[in-house]
Order: structure tokens, then C-alpha cells, then sequence
């Protein structure tokens, strides 16, 4: 039966929203919201058709598929370009630091190695694999909320078709009802507890007098009707609630996802620390204003070398001794030279002094680049998605609450024990054949089913005229696989 | 290389920039489109963390974008500092030469 679905597909195949699987249980509603009718006539806790049936089923209403695939299109998509970006600035930056190399391009090339997207691009390839996924589970709970529904339907409930049913609760309310039609009933109810007369009694006594009838009406209603159609409504309660629950499982693992490591979604978590630029100091490569780096050591390969000195000349930049003050270089502020120390100096570059806290082994300073460790990772990766989204417990699905499928194995007998029983004496007339009963449905003889037969029983006959019985296949405008 | 030798270009510093600025640029802003409605009548309840972890996941991008970008802003400002120092040192070779 599940075949015959499609479910939400991105690019808009399938079901679009919730409202259109859910329609397809129409006729379990309408099935409940005939019977309720009967029910309501005698039960002491009325059952509200609208609200206890047509919203309780609607619980999930509104969900709109279509919303969700294009929010996991749109991750998708954007998961691509950053890759593609990311790929792109890796290929410009192994070009740049073949062309530049010094102590500064060492630290900018650890910067740009920290800055790896790589958790954000699983998490944005699992959000984006997720939301389909979860789509997919929400729209097989709704559609085995409705299947599971339609298996409720039954064309008789403790034997007897609603029409039935209707004259049997009219006669229990006291309701005026024709000889004829009293005999009928009282045949049905014969049938329906065999063993007794009750026919045969109310063919003996006075017109207007049905006192043995109405009693006997209640007792089917209170007994074996109550017994089954109960049983039916719970099963419909509970498939409600085991629909909702299932589907609010699989939104929270989504939303868990979503929410990242610590249950709490963060820039950090995905792309490290505030990123490294955003907390500098000084814009170039971060290091620290007054930084030596960029103005370091002029380079040895340098196209221009400095001051036209050839390159790898021992003799400093200008020529003047390193340490020592050069033409219009202050006395304190040598200027470097080739291969001069990355923590060097270089006001006479017009670079400011060197922060204290700058490491000249490493060429960084404590301030720079403030770039994230390797180590953030999104908190759930796809490996972890698989068992709590793919499956709902056990104890949640639908069939998990169904239990067993009411009717049939009840037993009733409409003069036994109990306050409303024919006075002693009054039954064991035998049995009477009456002619006309063919409007009053079958006896209820068959044997007792058990629930899992009643849904194969139900889903076999449908198609079958004059019944009601069917499933989710047989919805409007289905399509089959 | 030996080490502690340098090799600094400026242009391919620049070109390195604006390739790497461009990569950045590419990066798309990603919006949901789902509001609270979509969850269904009853399940209204997940819309909120689900809006913020969407959220979050685009604020990371733009993250990192942002990131790429001023990487790439860096590279440039060196390499304007290269460039004038390396003037620089032009000028004062060229005075010390005519002195």
C-alpha cells in the first residue's frame, strides 16, 4: 500500500503538502461520523464530530512539503558554491605563496589553512540530506495515519449495518416504530444473540407495547455495539496521537541537527572562532599594526631587489650595516636586510615598532590572525543521523497502538442478567422465521476477527460495490507505481 | 628556498586578492523559505529552532565568506606595503646615490 504514494520529491513530484494525504482519509471520517450518531444517542460521554474527528485527524494539516525541499535545495546549492569558492581561493592562494614567501607569507598561509569550511560543508551537505529525509518519514507517518484509518472502516459494527443501527438506537431512545418494524428489529436482535426469542415475545404482546424491544435495543447498544465501536474510536485516537508524536520526532532530530554540536548553533562551531580577521587589528594578513611583516626583510627574490642591491648581497638594504643607522634612518631603527629577523624594526619603513608580544621564531605575534583551531566540528555528522530519524520507536508506530480490531468475538444477549433483562419466564419461545429481513443486513455470526485479519479482510474487498470498506490505494486520483 | 629568504610580488599578490575576492563574492546568502505555518497545525512548536539553526547555518557562510574576503584584503594591504616600501627604498638608494 505504501508503494502507491509518491511522497514529497524535490523538484515537485509527489504529495506538496500534508492536506493532500491527509484528504484521502475522508471516508474513515465520514465512516466515524455516521457512527458517532448512533453513539451519541445513548453513550454518556458524547463524542464531538468536528472536534474528536475531523481537527484530531487534521492534527498535522498544513505542513507544506514543498517549503522544506526547497530550503534543503537551497543548502544544497549554496553548499556547492561554497566549495567551489573555497576551492578557488585554495587554487589563488597555492599560487600566491609560490610567488610570496617570508616569514609573514608562512603565517598568512596558516591563516588560510585554518580557514577550512570543511565542517560547514558537512553540515550544510547533512541539513540539506536531512530535510528530504525527514520530509520523507513525516509524509509516510501521515500516509500510515490514513491507511490505518481507512482500515477502521467496517459496514457493520457488532453485526449490524448503521441503518440498523439507527432504528436500534431510535428504538432504545423509546422512539415510536411500526409493528413491523419493531418485528424486524426484534428478529435482528435474535439473530444477533442466538438463544433468545425476543420475536416471538413481541408478537404476543400489545401494540404500543415494546418495553422488551427498547431494553433489548440498549443492552446491544450498551454491549456489543459500545464493545466495538470503542474500540474503533480509540484505535482512531490512537493512531492520532501516535501520528503527531512520530512526526514531532522527526522534526526535533531535524531541528537537533540543525542546532549544531551543542544544541545550540553557532558561527564558531562551523567556520572556528569569530574567524580570524574579523578580531584583528590591522588588516594586513592580521598581523598586528606595526606589524614588521609586510615590510620585512626585503626580498631576496624580489624583482626589485631594494635598492637595485643584488639580491642575496651580504651587505644590508641600502648598504647600510644592519644595527646600524642608515642614510635618513634613525639611529634606532635599523633597517633590515636581507634575511633580517621577521621581529625587526623597520620604523625608518614607516612601519611602527614591532608589538612586544610578536614571536620572531614564528614570525606571528600573539594578536594576529586569531584564526580557529581544526578541531571544531559540527556536532552531528551523517553517520549520526541514521537510526533515531529512520525509524520512530517502536512504541510509536501506528500498529503499535491498534491492538486488537474490535467486533465480532462479542457476545450478547439481550435477556441475560442485569436490571434491564426480561423477566424469567419470557424467552426460549424458539425460533420464528420471518420473511423481509434482507434490508436488515447479515446476523452477526461470523466468527471472531482478530484486528490484523479485519485490515487484510478490509483491504481485499475494496472495490467491492456496496462496500465501504478500503484504503489509501483507493484514494482519488492515486497514482501506482 | 633557503631559509628565512624571501620572495614577495606584489602584482601576484594582487591577483591572488582579487581572485580569492571573487571566490568570496560567489558565496550566496541562503534564506528559508518555511515558516511556522509549514510545520503543520500541530507541530508549530519545532518552527523556532528550526529558523534558528537554518539561520545559523547561513550565518556561517556568510561567515567564512566574509573571511575569504578580508584574507584577501590582507594579501592586498601587504602587498601595497611592498609595493611602497619597495619605492621606498628606491627613493632612499636613488638620494644616497646622488649624495
Amino acid at each position: 500500500m505504501t508503494d502507491a504514494l509518491r511522497g514529497p520529491e524535490p523538484g515537485g513530484a509527489g504529495m506538496a503538502t500534508s492536506d493532500e494525504v491527509l484528504a484521502l482519509a475522508a471516508p474513515a471520517l465520514d465512516f466515524f461520523a455516521l457512527w458517532v450518531a448512533v453513539w451519541n444517542t445513548f453513550a454518556a460521554t458524547k463524542i464531538d464530530v468536528e472536534h474528536d474527528i475531523r481537527l484530531r485527524f487534521q492534527d498535522s494539516a498544513g505542513l507544506d512539503f514543498r517549503k522544506f525541499l526547497a530550503d534543503a535545495d537551497a543548502l544544497a546549492h549554496t553548499r556547492g558554491t561554497l566549495q567551489s569558492a573555497h576551492t578557488d581561493a585554495t587554487t589563488a592562494t597555492t599560487t600566491l605563496f609560490r610567488d610570496w614567501q617570508s616569514p609573514a607569507a608562512t603565517v598568512a598561509q596558516s591563516a588560510y589553512n585554518r580557514l577550512r569550511p570543511d565542517d560547514l560543508l558537512d553540515h550544510l551537505a547533512g541539513a540539506a540530506q536531512l530535510i528530504p529525509e525527514t520530509m520523507t518519514h513525516v509524509f509516510i507517518a501521515l500516509k500510515t495515519k490514513v491507511d490505518e484509518a481507512l482500515k477502521l472502516r467496517t459496514d457493520s459494527i457488532a453485526g449490524a449495518p448503521l441503518p440498523v443501527a439507527q432504528r436500534i438506537a431510535t428504538l432504545a431512545q423509546g422512539g415510536a416504530v411500526s409493528k413491523d418494524e419493531l418485528l424486524d428489529l426484534a428478529h435482528w436482535l435474535d439473530s444477533a444473540s442466538p438463544g433468545n426469542d425476543l420475536h416471538h415475545r413481541l408478537g404476543d404482546c400489545d401494540p404500543g407495547d415494546h418495553d422488551y424491544a427498547t431494553r433489548a435495543a440498549r443492552q446491544w447498544l450498551t454491549g456489543p455495539f459500545t464493545t466495538e465501536f470503542s474500540s474503533r474510536y480509540a484505535a482512531f485516537q490512537g493512531l492520532c496521537a501516535t501520528a503527531t508524536s512520530t512526526i514531532d520526532g522527526h522534526f526535533r532530530a531535524l531541528v537537533g541537527f540543525l542546532a549544531g554540536p551543542d544544541g545550540v548553533s553557532t558561527v564558531d562551531s562551523l567556520v572556528g572562532s569569530r574567524t580570524p580577521a574579523a578580531d584583528l587589528s590591522t588588516p594586513a594578513l592580521g598581523l598586528p599594526v606595526g606589524s614588521p611583516a609586510p615590510g620585512l626583510g626585503l626580498p631576496v627574490d624580489s624583482p626589485t631587489p631594494a635598492a637595485g642591491l643584488p639580491t642575496g648581497s651580504p651587505t644590508p638594504a641600502l648598504g647600510v650595516p644592519t644595527g646600524s643607522p642608515g642614510p635618513g634612518l634613525s639611529a634606532d631603527s635599523p633597517t633590515p636586510g636581507p634575511g633580517a629577523p621577521v621581529d625587526s624594526p623597520t620604523p625608518a619603513l614607516g612601519l611602527p615598532v614591532v608589538p612586544s608580544d610578536f614571536d620572531p621564531s614564528s614570525g606571528s605575534t600573539s594578536g594576529d590572525l586569531h584564526v580557529p583551531d581544526d578541531s571544531t566540528t559540527a556536532s552531528a555528522s551523517l553517520s549520526d543521523l541514521g537510526a533515531h530519524i529512520v525509524d520512530p520507536p517502536q512504541d510509536q508506530h501506528p500498529s503499535a497502538e491498534l491492538g486488537t480490531a474490535p467486533g465480532g468475538d462479542v457476545t450478547f444477549d439481550p435477556l441475560g442478567p442485569g436490571p434491564d433483562s426480561l423477566p424469567d419466564g419470557m424467552n426460549g419461545f424458539g425460533a420464528l422465521s420471518l420473511p423481509g429481513l434482507s434490508g436488515l443486513g447479515a446476523a452477526p455470526s461470523d466468527p471472531a476477527r482478530p484486528a490484523a485479519r479485519l485490515g487484510t479482510d478490509v483491504f481485499d474487498t475494496r472495490g467491492s460495490a456496496g462496500r465501504i470498506s478500503g484504503s489509501l490505494d483507493d484514494g482519488p486520483g492515486v497514482d501506482r507505481r | 628556498m633557503p631559509e628565512c629568504s624571501h620572495r614577495a610580488d606584489a602584482e601576484a599578490m594582487r591577483a591572488a586578492k582579487g581572485a580569492i575576492e571573487a571566490a568570496a563574492g560567489r558565496v550566496p546568502g541562503v534564506a528559508s523559505q518555511v515558516a511556522e505555518a509549514d510545520f503543520g497545525r500541530g507541530h508549530g512548536g519545532a518552527f523556532a529552532a528550526y529558523r534558528n539553526g537554518f539561520a545559523a547555518l547561513s550565518d556561517a557562510v556568510q561567515a567564512y565568506a566574509g573571511e575569504l574576503a578580508r584574507f584577501g584584503s590582507s594579501v592586498d594591504v601587504a602587498a601595497g606595503r611592498y609595493a611602497s616600501i619597495e619605492g621606498e627604498h628606491v627613493d632612499t638608494a636613488r638620494n644616497t646615490a646622488n649624495r
